[in-house]
């Protein structure tokens, strides 16, 4: 993995409006995040050779602009390289894929985006509505086998791992609490964050809803409106970029014992841990040069799960770490600095690589940390994963 | 919609099913046949002997294509459970109970869920559970799910 080493730069990344309304399509949303990324890179459509999304409408559960859509709406033409995929490591699928074709020549300069629309989120079953047909009601392949039981997708799927990781080693309400806490916090120094201005106490986390034990509603991701793109160039096209450049310094994606949810062995350890030795092996950094991670927190179990297979603390130690506030601001490493996806809204993982870009530049005001200059943005959980490591400059 | 009673107990469903309808493809269709005839089938490689699930077309461990149905016996234990508090799948009212269960048979042989018979409170991963079967009212067609039950024998 060594060979990518610093070889791709982030040139841009770029936010539409983000809210939890905001009457836009998914398309206009993505285009907007666009041309904020590109705005951000100093660059025009014509400087892209590259356009790479996941998921595609047409092949996943997740919705999002296809990428035909997107190279319509963004003028793009003659490009070298495009991917949309159904599947892959994590939120960063898209990402990976376009780092390894800059790497491998076969493009120079690649956008990558993800949109999607908060109420396209209440079932995942393809087509299904309450009291629907028994056609649009119809669960095939791997979601037969638990489309019926309730479990289709999200909160239930994750809920399970957190019980287990409850089960072996004591996590507890107010240790996810702290992670969701954690992110609130730093939300009220972010005003593109959707929970900005409503600050949180343990209190009111312990009396929210139970929506899949141990999961209550607040541990959940914030579904929003919103999209983020990306634009990576090779790194000796620096000179013509506008903003200072973030080198994607190792990268590693977690394979480990399975793809399937359900059926992973041991859920205390997520795919995490395989994509952190990977990432971890392709650097000569450490855990102890890191100044700021991005940790996925699509679920506040997911991002304990992270902080320990990363190996910041020992396994089953992530709950009390986060409880002594030390992922806060002014603590030993800061954790989703913009308040995350559950203080600042669901941005699906990109959001994670633009703060860790934003913090890497020193651009983040009163949520900056100070001199950072090795940034973690990882996405996914359970048995999918992404790590990237960031380095300045 | 406030979190579940805890001595709230958990009954199979009756009544017309709205939930989503499980479909049979060639891998599966002899486990799902098996549900039909309330057994639990699961394929098993003739070969290295290695029980395969979810059903699919090749024995991971040797990659035999022979792969045949064998009735095991329902039993496992509880690797893990959420209590579910929405209607995250259309026509699965809530609350109920997710479970994954380990079968005897075979380490992490693997089966997703719902308890039944047992209240909320009294879930406990580790308990031993049996399969009980449970027809679903389609109106002119049939499936049958298989949900699991403490096992107190």
């Amino acid at each position: 993995m060594s060979e990518l080493r610093d070889r791709v730069v982030v040139a841009g990344v770029g936010y539409s409006q983000i809210g939890r309304s905001t009457g836009r399509s998914e398309g206009y949303l993505a285009v907007e995040a666009s041309r904020a990324a590109l705005a951000d890179a100093g660059l025009t459509p014509r400087d892209l050779d590259g356009i790479a999304m996941w998921p595609d409408r047409v092949s996943s559960v997740f919705e999002g602009p296809s990428i035909t859509y997107m190279y319509r709406a963004l003028g793009l033409a003659d490009v070298r390289y495009y991917q949309a995929m159904g599947t892959g490591p994590a939120q960063f699928a898209s990402v990976n894929g376009a780092i390894h074709a800059i790497v491998a020549g076969a493009a120079d300069t690649v956008i990558c985006i993800r949109a999607h629309l908060r109420q396209e989120q209440r079932f995942y079953v393809a087509g299904a509505s309450s009291g629907g047909s028994r056609d649009a009601r119809r669960a095939t392949g791997e979601l037969a086998l638990r489309a019926p039981y309730g479990v289709p997708a999200g909160a239930p799927r994750y809920a399970l791992w957190a019980q287990r990781h409850a089960h072996e080693y004591g996590t507890t309400d107010e240790h996810r609490g702290a992670v969701v806490l954690t992110c609130r916090a730093h939300a009220q120094l972010n005003p593109r964050a959707v929970w900005y201005g409503h600050p949180l106490t343990m209190e009111e986390y312990l009396a929210s809803d139970v929506v899949s034990s141990p999961l209550r509603i607040l541990d959940c991701d914030m579904p929003v409106d919103g999209a983020v793109a990306i634009v990576l160039t090779r790194a000796d096209r620096v000179a013509d970029l506008r903003a200072r450049p973030v080198r994607i310094h190792s990268l590693g994606h977690g394979t480990g014992p399975t793809l399937d949810t359900e059926y992973w062995p041991d859920m205390t350890t997520m795919a995490s841990r395989w994509a952190a030795d990977e990432m971890w092996a392709g650097t000569d950094l450490g855990p102890a040069d890191v100044d700021v991670a991005q940790l996925y927190d699509g679920f506040s179990s997911m991002t304990l799960g992270w902080l320990e297979d990363l190996g910041f603390v020992k396994k089953g130690e992530a709950g009390p770490w986060f409880a002594e506030g030390r992922g806060r601001l002014g603590g030993d490493l800061p954790v989703c600095t913009d308040g995350g996806h559950l203080g600042g809204g669901r941005l699906h993982g990109f959001g994670k690589l633009a703060e860790a870009v934003k913090q890497l530049r020193g651009e983040c005001g009163e949520r900056q940390v100070e001199g950072a200059e090795v940034a973690l943005a990882c996405v996914g959980g359970g048995a999918i994963a992404t790590a990237l490591l960031l380095v300045a400059g | 919609m406030p979190s579940p009673d805890l001595g709230a107990w958990l009954a199979p469903p009756t009544g017309p099913w709205l939930g989503p309808v499980p479909e049979a493809d060639i891998d599966s269709a002899p486990f799902w046949a098996g549900l039909r005839r309330h057994e639990l089938v699961i394929l098993r490689c003739p070969d290295c002997a290695t029980f395969v699930h979810p059903p699919q077309a090749s024995c991971p461990r040797c990659l035999s294509l022979n792969l045949t149905p064998e009735r095991v016996s329902g039993r496992g234990t509880v690797y893990s459970f959420t209590v579910a508090n929405r209607e995250f799948a259309p026509g699965i009212r809530p609350p109920y109970v997710v479970a994954l269960v380990d079968l005897e048979e075979q380490e992490s042989l693997r089966v997703v869920t719902n308890l039944v018979n047992v209240a909320i409170g009294d879930v406990r991963i580790g308990m031993p559970v049996r399969a009980v079967f449970c027809d679903l009212d389609l109106g002119d067609d049939a499936a049958t799910l298989a949900y699991f039950e403490p096992d107190d024998a």
